[in-house]
């Protein structure tokens, strides 16, 4: 179907559609994308029956923790769902120029990338809502007759206006010549927008574009996602984001299930092959307990999401990067930090602003409480709820004293941070901030710094690189010829890429074949076995026995296809015995 | 006169020695094994009916030791000496030392071996037997007949081999008979090479090397070779003669069993050598050999010096195992080569395998449309054909994941 095709087709169904994140928002929120296409693979059979909309599947974070952690590469998770559910619509979620990084690629690698991946529905978001970064993106989607899914982020704020969001819309229309051939997502990442809210400016853009097709992501943090879920159907969404009933946690997103049967008490059809839903909620179920491990220690819902509005995902996860760094006790310091710092400097917090905003809010107050105790961290507050709360951010109002620790607030703030202020990923959704930022952020520099800043988008001020000379380079790191897939790894991560490929070259298919248990710990005792398939031939391996360790080797004795094979070991304590 | 051998000390190692033994157990004659003491477990020592220890083995090898070696044959109560191929079979001192101990020589007499390794000797009598030597070629071809002679002045050819592939200075794949001669050219050079033969007075098994001018057809002498050779099992193929058994039968004093008119060839036969090569580089590669699979099937025959388990040290010689197919022609005989290289299996040492198997696929090599350049020429394009590996490699690579998670538990990354 083209793209014309299908939005009529979503127009002309009664009611609402379901995009199921299942298979990548749902990871990413509270398993920390380690949901292996093993065990993603057997929802396939029920989705492609569903009738879904879309299968988000491909993108965000999973793209890069692919890679990284569980060795799987985005090519081949297409490929195997696009065998299981041909029916199905598969969607990615990409970060405008900074694609499936964290960084502005040039033009010439987003060109590169996007024509690559065998993706129906391109969910394109910027964190600045900065559509003139969406470009390239959007131009290589429809070259391709693909779907693209322009988004934009929102949040709840007092220059978060509808007047706000209806001029991103019109630059949206205007990039993609109509509303003929798009989805317009509005990503509510943090999962703030209230019923009042939602119903407002899901009606404020029916009304200026009555044929838009709108789908409404919503993270649940705050407990109150379904009824914003209905409100914004009610406003004449057409789509929501939604995940197994047995997947959902904190985190994430709406239960499949349970939305369906609230619409339907609401009035309000769904395309939805209930059956097949409910095998895909009890199917989870099956694997789910494989992952407890990747679950976030740190449960529980939190309304308080709607001030520090840090997403889902990164939300839990900061929580862990706390404990790890020993600051655990002062998250509540940092989450009120943030909740006015994204008064101060004011962009979306989702990828990579997110990353930016907690990093450079807990090294501020992992500051203050280094040099000068709770009590400082306390006074830092105080200050920065004075200047906001009380002072309305007039700089001017502030006493000498207060003026002088404002300007040195950012001095040591993260390099992200830097060029954020810089430009380099764009401009700012209301404008740049105020001077003093700069002055804090840059010090004597930072009349130069404001004349040198980027008004153009990365797409324009990026140089494009040698394509050419990328692809020698990673012929040489690897000692042959990589193929066009492992080029897109690479162009994308570079250094996690010659890792990954390394990775297979020793290890093989392991990562897809594997089942989790075995993947994550291997064989437990003498006896215990795995079958899998390779090219549809059984295989079975069979753990016999485990030597006692010696000189940092332990020799493993197993069976492959009922042949014995022995493998030697090193374990940690080799190293230092060499 | 005849002359029964009793016992036969195989004064060799790997390859060379199994080709021997092998030849022993078909003729029914024990034969014994030398070894040096890091050898003790090898292939060969385990195949001999019994084994002699000759040493150390370190820093020199003990198997190039002449009074070490006579002394374990007549210590050992063997009344024959065959040294398989190497520095020993072309050696007509140590062929005469054997001699003088009353044992029996299996192989070329001494005065034979004199001529034939004297490159200035062996000159003037191929002018004498009427074949040109060799001058300065550009782009010739070597291409060595196969001699078999006996005591009684009796010597035949069993026509030609020649070495298509060479790379680094190494014979990569031989072929039989040679795809460059045609049926006139191919007869004159081998009566040629039995003139030369019966002329210095060959009582065995020898090769005799001709520098081949295709574009000419014209062929000079190069130099001989009064000994067996490892690729004479291409020669086997194609005739269906058993060489090596016929050596031992002729150092007996018996009379080869045929006529020249009787030696036919019907088929073609192609040699892969399997160096402990890195196929990609040609570095030279060692360790335990910790499986080893040999392929099996119609029209293979598969020559090993080493088996499941052997060390293969940095300073044994590079040719682990030879790999040989025949068929109706030589498109045949390439195409067994090519299922057989699936089937072989080789894991703890790296062997030339993945290159061959890329070679027999190229489509020049299969045409037969080739110099003997070719693989420094497509060396590129045959490292970019070789395959990731099989099903197969790919299990073992699974299985040793399952193994490092089985000892080391959830890695970092997970």
């Amino acid at each position: 179907m083209s793209p014309r095709e299908i939005v009529a087709a979503v127009r002309a169904v009664p009611g609402a559609w379901f995009t199921s994140v299942g298979m990548r928002d749902a990871g990413q929120s509270d398993f920390k994308n380690r949901h292996r296409m093993y065990d993603l693979k057997t929802l396939a059979p029920f989705y492609n029956r569903m009738g879904l909309f879309s299968a988000e599947c491909h993108g965000g974070a999973r793209w890069h923790v692919g890679i990284m952690n569980r060795k799987e590469s985005p090519f081949e998770e297409t490929a195997i769902l696009r065998e299981l559910m041909p029916d199905v619509l598969l969607q990615t979620l990409i970060r405008e120029t900074n694609l499936f990084g964290y960084r502005p690629y040039p033009k010439n690698v987003i060109e590169h990338v996007v024509a690559r991946a065998d993706i129906d529905i391109w969910r394109c978001f910027s964190f600045l809502n900065d559509i003139r970064n969406m470009r390239s993106v959007a131009e290589v989607v429809m070259k391709r007759g693909r779907l693209f899914e322009p988004t934009i982020s929102f949040t709840a704020a007092d220059w978060a206006t509808n007047g706000y969001y209806l001029k991103v819309v019109d630059e949206i229309v205007e990039l993609c010549a109509g509303t003929d051939e798009i989805v317009l997502c509005i990503k509510d990442m943090a999962g703030v927008g209230d019923i009042k809210r939602i119903h407002s400016l899901v009606d404020s853009i029916k009304q200026k574009y009555p044929d838009l097709v709108m789908n409404y992501h919503r993270h649940i943090t705050d407990g109150l996602a379904m009824p914003a879920l209905l409100s914004a159907v009610t406003a004449g969404a057409k789509v929501v984001d939604v995940e197994e009933d047995s997947l959902v946690r904190f985190y994430g997103h709406s239960p499949m299930l349970s939305v369906q049967a609230y619409f339907e008490e609401s009035g309000i059809p769904v395309h939805l092959n209930r059956k097949e839903a409910e095998n895909a909620v009890q199917k989870v179920r099956e694997w789910i307990d494989h992952y407890a491990w990747a679950e976030s220690p740190f449960k529980g819902l939190d309304h308080m999401v709607t001030m520090h509005r840090m997403p889902g995902g990164a939300f839990p996860s900061s929580f862990e990067q706390a404990q790890a760094g020993r600051f655990l006790h002062l998250m509540p310091a940092v989450l009120k930090v943030m909740s006015l710092f994204n008064r101060i400097v004011k962009y979306f917090d989702v990828t990579p602003g997110s990353q930016i905003t907690w990093v450079t809010c807990n090294s501020i107050v992992n500051r203050y409480a280094r040099e000068k105790g709770e009590a400082g961290v306390r006074s830092l507050i105080d200050l920065l709820t004075k200047f906001v709360e009380e002072k309305a951010q007039e700089f001017e109002a502030m006493e000498p004293a207060e003026q002088e620790e404002l300007l040195l607030l950012f001095r040591q703030a993260p390099g992200d941070f830097k060029k954020l202020l810089l430009g380099s990923y764009g401009k700012l959704p209301v404008g740049w901030p105020e001077e003093w930022v700069y002055r804090s952020a840059f010090g004597k520099a930072w009349q130069k710094n404001i004349a040198e800043r980027i008004e153009l988008s990365p797409l324009d001020s990026i140089a494009e690189v040698d394509l050419d000379s990328l692809k020698a380079e990673l012929t040489k790191e690897i000692g042959r010829k990589p193929t066009e897939e492992e080029f897109v790894l690479y162009l994308m991560h570079p250094k996690d890429t010659l890792e990954f490929i390394a990775f297979r070259e020793k290890y093989g298919t392991a990562p897809l074949v594997l089942p989790t248990n075995v993947w994550l710990s291997g064989l437990k005792k003498p006896g215990d076995h795995v079958n899998f398939e390779l090219e549809g031939k059984p295989y079975a391996l069979e753990l016999v026995s485990i030597g006692a360790e010696r000189n940092g080797l332990v020799h493993v004795v197993m069976r492959v296809n009922n042949k014995t094979q022995v493998y030697a070991v090193e374990t940690p304590e080799a190293k230092p015995a060499n | 006169m005849e002359k029964t051998i009793k016992k036969i000390l195989v004064a060799n190692r790997g390859l060379s020695a199994m080709r021997i033994m092998h030849a022993c157990r078909d003729r029914k004659i024990p034969s014994i094994a030398v070894f040096s003491a890091p050898d003790r477990l090898s292939y060969h020592v385990h195949l001999a009916d019994r084994a002699v220890p000759i040493g150390p083995g370190e820093p020199d090898s003990p198997y190039l030791d002449q009074s070490i070696i006579i002394e374990a044959a007549l210590t050992s109560g063997a009344d024959a000496i065959h040294p398989g191929w190497g520095p020993l079979s072309e050696d007509a001192d140590f062929a005469q030392k054997v001699l003088d101990a009353g044992l029996t020589w299996i192989g070329t007499r001494p005065e034979a071996i004199r001529l034939a390794r004297d490159p200035a000797e062996a000159g003037k009598v191929a002018a004498q037997v009427g074949i040109p030597v060799a001058p300065p070629l550009e782009g010739g071809r070597h291409v060595k007949v196969q001699i078999l002679a006996d005591r009684s002045g009796h010597a035949v050819h069993l026509f030609e081999r020649e070495c298509t592939l060479r790379y680094a200075d190494q014979k990569i794949i031989e072929e039989a008979p040679s795809p460059s001669l045609d049926q006139d050219l191919r007869l004159e050079m081998c009566a040629a090479a039995v003139r030369f033969m019966l002329q210095i007075g060959c009582d065995s098994a020898g090769t005799v090397e001709f520098l081949l001018d295709p574009a000419a057809k014209k062929f000079y002498f190069h130099e001989v070779h009064p000994r067996l050779q490892d690729e004479h099992g291409l020669t086997e193929l194609v005739t269906g003669l058993d060489i090596a058994g016929l050596m031992l039968d002729v150092a007996q004093g018996r009379e080869l069993p045929f006529e020249q008119s009787e030696v036919q060839f019907c088929r073609r036969a192609l040699g892969a050598r399997l160096l402990a090569r890195d196929p990609k580089t040609f570095a030279p590669s060692s360790g335990r050999v910790t499986r080893l699979t040999i392929p099996m099937g119609p029209n293979v025959r598969f020559a090993s010096g080493i088996s499941e388990g052997s060390e293969v040290r940095p300073d044994d010689g590079p040719l682990l195992m030879l790999l040989m197919t025949s068929g109706s022609d030589r498109p045949e005989a390439v195409r067994v080569m090519e299922r057989a290289l699936r089937d072989l299996r080789v894991e703890g040492v790296q062997t030339l395998a993945p290159l061959l198997l890329s070679i027999v696929r190229h489509p020049a090599f299969i045409r037969g449309f080739f110099s003997d350049r070719f693989i420094e020429e497509h060396m590129e394009e045959l490292v970019s054909m070789m395959k990731g590996g099989d099903t197969e490699d790919e299990a073992l690579k699974i299985a040793r994941y399952v193994a490092e998670a089985t000892v080391l538990g959830p890695a970092k990354w997970v």
